[in-house]
């Protein structure tokens, strides 16, 4: 090792003892890159915990028989509920955590306890919901969630309680502490987009997720206290849970991807190494798309047999909002435009978020044509659609973040060949994967099925080849980030680490 | 207003005429997919379906039940849908429809198969751990 480094080493570690260097400031800890860190690293556990029950998927419908019909269905569903509430959810709230307050030039959260608080109340979520091993999809549709027999259900309902009241305490935190903490010379008009996304979706998740609180608390009655909420034969609604659960779930679509087209709107005009082009147009579109969100849940509906005239305004508002998301692919292309490029890991992975970003919007708008999804509901070509954007678009936008702000985080440099290894890994796998699902749902393969026709077979081993190859990058991607993290080259300038001050752009507020 | 400005307007008004092209065109042929009569025709009979988990049958106007649905090509047949426990969905790929079937409710819809042949009906909404094996055939008859 060179005299210099040995040097920048003993800085790094001279300067304070990291967080997690003893288990009380762990326990303890309220500032706010440390709940950050933490709230990442939950997120990524489960991102794994996820992915690997999506290989249980995989594996099942590739080797016919080897995975039993309830293995099957346990699988997805923890799958899905992972991969939301375990991996996205907190990701976005830890990217919020650590970077929100420096963008506004704040010193740290407004209420931090209350932030501590927010983490803590996660990992016993987390542990009910494993414990609970729901197997009646992410949905939990009624009334087949009011008789799915045993704890499993109610388990993972408290689980679900747990992260839904971390969610609305996160997001009263990020709304006090963007309308109060801002330094001066950070406003409306100028705070950074990130700012504007992560603002956005906690409106989103304070007011939507009281929804969900409810919903789940009347499925809880009906399957311990006998009342008849979604019960048929006590009077109730099964469509009842639909409802409710959408005005939920819709807007946490939004809550899922929205602080990721913040990181995007970042990282593209620092690896362009121009301004943004349309800051307002951005901003406005990202406030338009949370309010339109509000109104579009009927589009999970469209073949549960509610009248025609409900579903009318319903296709119009889901048609509607496709304009400010198209607005946004418009402006991050055109900041690229005239800019010298810089193909660095982050960059790479923000390009094939809008790609992803692009493949659901054209996808997204057949699915929102009713004629049209009375062929496609509830096929392969819905799960494609949602994977590109919670996979294509989500997850790669939270690939990127890390890799842009790891010497942020950690005064370190990350392995940049091992990088470039999983985005190749991961955008091959990707694209493989949700464009053979694509390709089934034309053909008609239903969703949530452990056995199928013959016919889908081939598009099933490419789909499971595509999943093999995301799960090496994924694998990539961890060894990569743990060992750079605990022994990565340091950084020259951890102030600006992609030598933005030469190109007069900065990251931070003065 | 710089190019790329007018290019980013000329972008959103372009997709906002197209998108509300696409939702206008859809209404008429969402009307005539709900409507009691197929294209202003009445129906020639009505079949029962019933479903439960995992399977379906099907009652005839002459009270005889099958495991699969038998139709005559060209026939109208009004469906009569029911379930006994969750929510299913009756699917036919070939026809380009599914229904949900929420139970506590009868779903009507009408269908009419023109070519001969077997088709399969598949379940299309989770319905429980043996949701995949939950389908049977039409038979269109000619």
């Amino acid at each position: 090792m060179e005299i210099e480094e040995v040097k920048k080493e003993q800085a790094i570690t001279k300067e304070h003892a990291p967080f997690y260097s003893s288990w009380k400031s762990v326990l303890f800890t309220t500032h706010h890159t440390d709940i950050g860190i933490l709230y990442l690293t939950f997120a990524f556990f489960f991102f794994f915990l996820g992915g690997a029950s999506s290989l249980i998927v995989r594996y099942a419908l590739t080797s016919e028989g080897s995975v039993s019909p309830e293995a099957y269905a346990g699988a997805f569903t923890l799958h899905g509920v992972s991969m939301l509430f375990l991996f996205i959810i907190p990701a976005w709230a830890g990217f919020g955590n650590w970077l929100v307050p420096k963008y506004i030039g704040a010193k740290d959260m407004y209420f931090p306890k209350l932030n501590a608080l927010g983490f803590w109340l996660l990992p016993p979520a987390g542990l009910l919901i494993y414990l609970g091993m729901p197997n009646v999809g992410w949905t939990m549709y009624a009334p087949l969630s009011v008789y799915s027999a045993g704890w499993g259900m109610d388990l993972t309902i408290l689980g679900l309680h747990l992260i839904g009241t971390s969610s609305i305490i996160g997001a009263i935190n990020f709304i006090v502490t963007i309308m109060k903490m801002k330094a001066p010379g950070v406003t409306y008009r100028n705070m950074p987009l990130m700012v504007w996304t992560q603002f956005t979706t906690a409106f989103l998740q304070a007011l939507a997720t009281p929804v969900l609180a409810i919903v789940l608390t009347l499925l809880l009655l009906d399957r311990n206290l006998g009342t008849g909420f979604f019960r048929p034969e006590l009077g109730g609604d099964p469509l009842l849970w639909q409802h409710l659960f959408w005005f939920y779930s819709h807007p946490a679509v939004y809550i899922f991807v929205l602080p990721g087209m913040g990181l995007v709107s970042q990282i593209l005009p620092s690896m362009s190494r121009q301004k943004i082009f349309g800051y307002s147009s951005i901003a406005i579109s990202t406030a338009l798309i949370g309010f339109l969100g509000f109104g579009v849940w009927a589009h999970h509906m469209w073949i549960t047999g509610i009248s025609v005239s409900a579903r009318i305004p319903f296709m119009f508002m889901t048609m509607a909002i496709a304009v400010p998301s198209g607005v946004k692919i418009f402006n991050w292309i055109a900041t690229m435009y005239g800019g010298k490029l810089k193909f660095s890991t982050p960059m790479l992975f923000c390009l094939s978020f809008i790609l992803s970003f692009i493949f659901q919007g054209v996808s997204g708008v057949f699915l929102a044509n009713i004629p049209l999804d009375y062929q496609l509901h509830d096929t392969y070509f819905v799960v494609s659609h949602l994977h590109y954007v919670l996979f294509g678009a989500s997850a790669q936008a939270a690939f990127a973040g890390i890799y842009y702000y790891f010497p942020y985080m950690t005064g370190r440099k990350y392995n940049e060949t091992l990088g470039m290894a999983h985005f190749l890994l991961t955008s091959a796998g990707l694209y493989t994967l949700f464009t053979s699902m694509l390709f089934l749902g034309l053909q008609g393969m239903p969703r949530r099925t452990y056995t199928y026709l013959p016919e889908f077979f081939t598009w099933n081993v490419a789909a499971t080849f595509g999943a093999v190859l995301i799960a090496v990058g994924a694998l990539v991607f961890g060894y990569n980030i743990l060992s750079s993290w605990y022994r990565g080259p340091p950084v020259a300038n951890k102030e600006d680490p992609w030598n933005l001050s030469k190109y007069g752009l900065r990251e931070w507020p003065e | 207003m710089n190019t790329l400005e007018k290019l980013e307007w000329a972008t959103i008004v372009g997709a906002a005429i197209l998108l509300f092209g696409l939702s206008f065109m859809a209404i008429p042929l969402l009307e005539e997919i709900d409507n009691v009569q197929y294209y202003g025709q009445d129906p020639d009979y009505t079949v029962k379906v019933t479903s439960f988990q995992w399977g379906w049958v099907f009652t005839y106007a002459d009270g005889h039940e099958s495991g699969e649905l038998i139709v005559g090509v060209g026939d109208i047949v009004r469906l009569e849908m029911e379930s006994e426990d969750v929510i299913h969905s009756f699917y036919v790929r070939e026809l380009g429809f599914k229904a949900d079937i929420i139970p506590g409710k009868t779903r009507i819809h009408l269908i009419k198969a023109e070519v001969p042949g077997e088709y399969w009906i598949q379940c299309a909404e989770f319905c429980g751990a043996y949701h995949g094996g939950m389908r049977t055939r039409l038979v269109v008859e000619a």
